[in-house]
C-alpha cells in the first residue's frame, strides 16, 4: 500500500506544490535531498527539509514497529510520548490497572453503587443537570473527596464563575470530621486531615472565556506533570461547565464542534497518560420531540448530539418531584439507572429514611438547607 | 525503476530543446501509474522524442507483471472460507442467528447507533468470544470505552455452563486482547500503516493469530480532519478506508466499526437517510451494516435498574437475508 503525500503533516501550500511538481507517494520522496526536492517544486529550502524529514519519520516509524512487539510491557513504557502512536497494551495488564483505581466517591454510596466505585479513573464523565441541581456542588465533592490522598490533588476548571470557596471550605470540614474516627479504604489516617490541607491541593483556574479554557486544557499536560514532580498526583480534573462558553460564544456550528472535538481529545489523551479521572458538567437544554407543530417540549443534555458520544460516562441529575435523582444513560461498564441523593450542609449524600411517604418530608428539610446555603452565599 | 529514469532525461532532454518550440512542453512521466499506462510506441506526445528502446519496453513488461494480481478460482476461495471463514459469535442467540453466526472474517462490519443503544457492549462480546476462541483482538480505543473488568465479568457469564472453563481461564482470554488507545486522527494513518505491515510481516504471536480489529466510535477520530473538508483530510479518510478495507480482505481478518448515526437516523426512512457523519462515500466501505436502535420512551424508574430491549436491524449484507430484524438484551454482570 502506498501511503499519499497528502497524509503528511505540512503546510497545505507545500503540499499543494509537491503535488504539482508530481510527487504523489512518499515512497518517491524517500531517495530525495532536500536540495533537489527545493529544485523540483519551487519550494523554499527550509520547508522541503520539513518535508523529507516528516517522511523519514514514517518510515522510521516503520522500521520501529518491525522491531518491537506489543508483549507485556512495564506502565511506563506505555505512556504515550508526543506525536507517536502509542503501543498496544495487553486487556490483561488494564485490567490490573483497573483493579488499582479505586474510583473516587461521590459522598452517597447508592451513586457510588451505581458508578461502580464513584467516579472511574482514566474515564471522562459527564454530568448534567437543570440549574440548581447541584452539577457545581457535586463537582466541589469530587474535587474534595479525590484529596482524601494525602499526596492527591484535584484541578478544577471554573468557566461560569461558580465556585464559592466557603461552600468548599465547609464541605472540606465535614468530610474531614466524617472521617476522623474512621480509616478510609486505603487504610490512610485521616485523623490529622485539616480542610487547610485539603483546600491547599485543589488548583483552582478561572476561564473566562473559549481561549481561556483551550489554553488552559493545553498547558495542564506540563501543570500535570509538574504537580507530580513535586508529589502531588493530580488524581482529577473537574471542568465545572463544559457548555458555558461553548454555548454562549460560538455561533459557528463546525467550529465548535471542531474545538470540542480538539478539547476532549486532548482531555482524553490525559486521562491514559497520568490514569486521572475528567468530570465535566453539562447544562440542559429544551428541544421538541415529535414531529407535530407543537411537540412535547423536553430536556436533553446541551452541545448536542455528536457531543454525547464523546464523554465515556453520562449522569443526568434530574427532579423527580422533590427528590434529587441521579440517572445514569451512558455507561460501557454498568446498567442504566435511577437513584436518589440529596445535598446537605456537609455535601452531597444518600437520601436517609427515603421509603414512602417520608420521602416528602425529607426533602423538604433539605430544601430548606439549600435555601439557607443561598443566603449564606 | 531505472526505466522510468531514462525515460524522463530523455523527455527531459528534450524539453530543453523544444521548449520555445510549437509544441510546448512535454509532461514528465513521475508516476508508476503514469508510467505502466504510457503506451509509449503509440502516444504522439511521446513518440516523437523517445525511442520505445528494447530495455524500456522490456522495463514496462517487467513492471505489468511484478505488479499484477493473479486469477485466484472460485472453487479454491470456496474451499479457503470452508476452512478459514468461522464467524466471530456475539454470543446472544438472536443476534447470531439473524447474522448467520456472527461477524465475518474478511469484511468490514460497522455498527451503528445513537448514545447507549449498546454498540460498545456488542463489540466486548465479539472481543471476548473472539479471545475465548485462543485468536487475538485489537481495539483501538478513542474514547476510554474499553473496561477490562467488563469484558472479564461478560465472559464469566458467558462461559458459566461450559466444563472448559479450567483451562481457559479468563487472564488467558484478556491476554488475547490488546487495546490501543488514540486521540489523535493524524495518528490513526500511521498506526494503520503500523499494523499493516506487523499482519504482513508476523512480527510476533500476536499478529499470527490476529482474527478481529475493532474501532470504537470511528467518526469521532476522523470528524476533526473531516470538518473542515479540506482536500487533504479527505484524501487521509480515503487512504484509511482503503487500509481498513485491505487489511479485511487480504489478511483475512475481521474489521468492526462502530459509528454514530446522525441525530435524525431511525429505522424508518433506512432507504432515504442511509448516510453517517461519514458521508455518503462510507456506504461503499463496510459490507455489512448493523443498525441499533433503542425505545426511547423506555427509560428506568427511581430505585430501578433497565435492562433495555434493543432491535437491531441488518441493513447492507453481501449474504441474502429473509429476516433483517431482531430484538436482543445484553447480558448484566454484577
Amino acid at each position: 500500500m502506498k501511503q499519499s503525500v497528502n497524509s503528511l503533516l505540512a503546510k497545505h501550500s507545500s503540499l499543494q506544490q509537491l503535488l504539482s511538481a508530481g510527487f504523489l507517494y512518499l515512497d518517491e520522496l524517500e531517495d530525495v535531498t532536500p536540495v533537489e526536492l527545493s529544485k523540483e517544486t519551487k519550494l523554499s529550502l527550509e520547508e522541503s527539509l520539513h518535508i523529507i524529514e516528516e517522511v523519514r519519520k514514517q518510515n522510521r516509524n516503520n522500521i520501529q514497529t518491525e522491531l518491537s512487539s506489543p508483549e507485556l510491557k512495564s506502565t511506563d513504557a506505555i505512556l504515550p510520548t508526543n506525536k507517536t502512536v502509542s503501543q498496544s497494551v495487553s486487556s490483561l495488564e488494564l485490567f490490573w490497572r483497573e483493579q488499582e483505581h479505586t474510583g473516587i466517591t461521590t459522598g452517597s454510596k447508592e451513586l457510588d453503587e451505581m458508578l461502580g466505585e464513584g467516579v472511574p479513573l482514566g474515564k471522562m464523565t459527564e454530568i448534567c443537570g437543570v440549574p440548581g441541581i447541584g452539577k457545581s456542588q457535586l463537582a466541589f465533592q469530587l474535587c474534595i473527596n479525590s484529596c482524601l490522598d494525602r499526596a492527591a490533588g484535584a484541578v478544577l476548571i471554573d468557566t461560569e464563575g461558580s465556585f464559592v470557596v466557603q461552600r468548599a471550605k465547609q464541605i472540606a470540614d465535614a468530610v474531614c470530621v466524617e472521617n476522623t474516627s474512621t480509616r478510609d479504604i486505603r487504610g490512610v489516617d485521616l485523623s490529622i486531615m485539616t480542610s487547610q490541607s485539603i483546600l491547599s491541593r485543589i488548583h483552582y483556574f478561572r476561564c473566562q472565556d473559549v481561549v481561556q479554557l483551550v489554553c488552559v486544557v493545553n498547558t495542564l499536560d506540563e501543570f500535570i506533570s509538574e504537580k507530580r514532580s513535586e508529589g502531588n498526583l493530580i488524581k482529577l480534573v473537574v471542568i465545572d461547565s463544559i457548555a458555558f462558553p461553548f454555548r454562549m460564544e460560538l455561533q459557528d456550528m463546525r467550529v465548535r464542534s471542531r474545538i470540542l472535538h480538539t478539547l476532549s481529545q486532548t482531555l482524553m489523551e490525559l486521562t491514559q497518560k497520568y490514569g486521572i479521572g475528567i468530570v465535566l458538567t453539562n447544562q440542559m437544554t429544551s428541544r421538541q420531540s415529535g414531529k407535530e407543530p407543537v411537540g412535547r417540549m423536553h430536556q436533553v443534555p446541551a452541545l448536542g448530539e455528536t457531543w454525547a458520544h464523546i464523554p465515556t460516562i453520562r449522569l443526568i441529575l434530574q427532579w423527580s418531584g422533590p427528590v434529587r435523582t441521579a440517572r445514569l444513560t451512558k455507561s460501557p461498564t454498568h446498567m442504566e439507572k435511577v437513584v436518589s441523593y440529596e445535598i446537605t450542609e456537609r455535601g452531597v449524600s444518600d437520601l436517609i429514611g427515603k421509603i414512602g411517604s417520608k420521602r416528602g418530608l425529607e426533602s423538604s428539610e433539605h430544601t430548606s438547607d439549600t435555601k439557607k446555603f443561598k443566603q449564606n452565599k | 525503476m531505472d526505466g522510468l529514469r531514462e525515460l524522463n532525461k530523455q523527455i527531459d532532454a528534450k524539453n530543453k530543446d523544444e521548449f520555445y518550440k510549437t509544441k510546448g512542453r512535454i509532461p514528465l512521466i513521475r508516476s508508476l501509474e503514469e508510467f505502466i499506462s504510457t503506451d509509449l510506441e503509440k502516444d504522439s506526445n511521446y513518440n516523437t522524442i523517445v525511442q520505445a528502446t528494447p530495455s524500456l519496453v522490456q522495463s514496462q513488461q517487467e513492471l505489468l507483471f511484478e505488479h499484477s494480481t493473479l486469477p485466484t478460482q472460485a472453487t479454491t476461495l470456496l474451499d479457503t472460507a470452508m476452512e478459514q471463514c468461522h464467524p466471530i459469535p456475539t454470543g446472544i442467540l438472536s443476534v447470531d442467528m439473524l447474522l448467520q453466526g456472527g461477524i465475518y472474517p474478511g469484511e468490514v462490519t460497522e455498527i451503528l447507533g445513537a448514545i447507549s443503544t449498546g454498540k460498545t457492549q456488542l463489540l466486548h462480546l465479539l472481543a471476548i468470544n473472539c479471545a475465548h476462541s485462543l485468536n487475538a483482538v485489537l481495539y483501538i480505543d478513542n474514547n476510554c470505552s474499553f473496561s477490562a473488568r467488563r469484558a472479564i465479568r461478560l465472559w464469566s457469564k458467558i462461559n458459566s455452563h461450559s466444563d472448559e472453563t479450567q483451562s481457559r481461564t479468563g487472564e488467558n482470554m484478556l491476554k488475547n486482547i490488546h487495546v490501543i488507545s488514540l486521540y489523535d486522527p493524524f495518528l490513526l494513518l500511521q498506526m494503520l500503516r503500523k499494523l499493516l505491515i506487523n499482519i504482513q510481516e508476523k512480527t510476533s504471536d500476536f499478529y499470527f493469530t490476529l482474527k478481529l480489529v475493532i474501532f470504537d466510535n470511528f467518526s469521532y477520530l476522523l470528524s476533526q480532519i473531516l470538518d473542515g473538508y479540506t482536500v487533504q483530510g479527505s484524501v487521509m479518510y480515503s487512504q484509511i478506508e482503503k487500509t481498513i478495507k485491505y487489511i479485511a480482505n487480504v489478511h483475512n481478518i475481521a474489521v468492526v466499526v462502530a459509528n454514530r448515526t446522525s441525530p435524525n437516523f431511525t429505522s424508518t426512512d433506512l432507504n432515504t437517510f442511509k448516510y453517517t457523519r461519514l458521508g455518503y462515500h462510507w456506504n461503499n466501505v463496510a459490507s455489512t451494516r448493523i443498525l441499533l436502535e433503542r425505545d426511547t420512551t423506555q427509560i428506568a424508574t427511581l430505585e430501578t435498574e433497565l435492562r433495555a430491549k434493543i432491535k437491531l436491524f441488518l441493513i447492507r449484507s453481501n449474504l441474502k437475508q429473509e429476516k433483517y430484524e431482531t430484538e436482543f438484551k445484553i447480558p448484566i454482570t454484577k
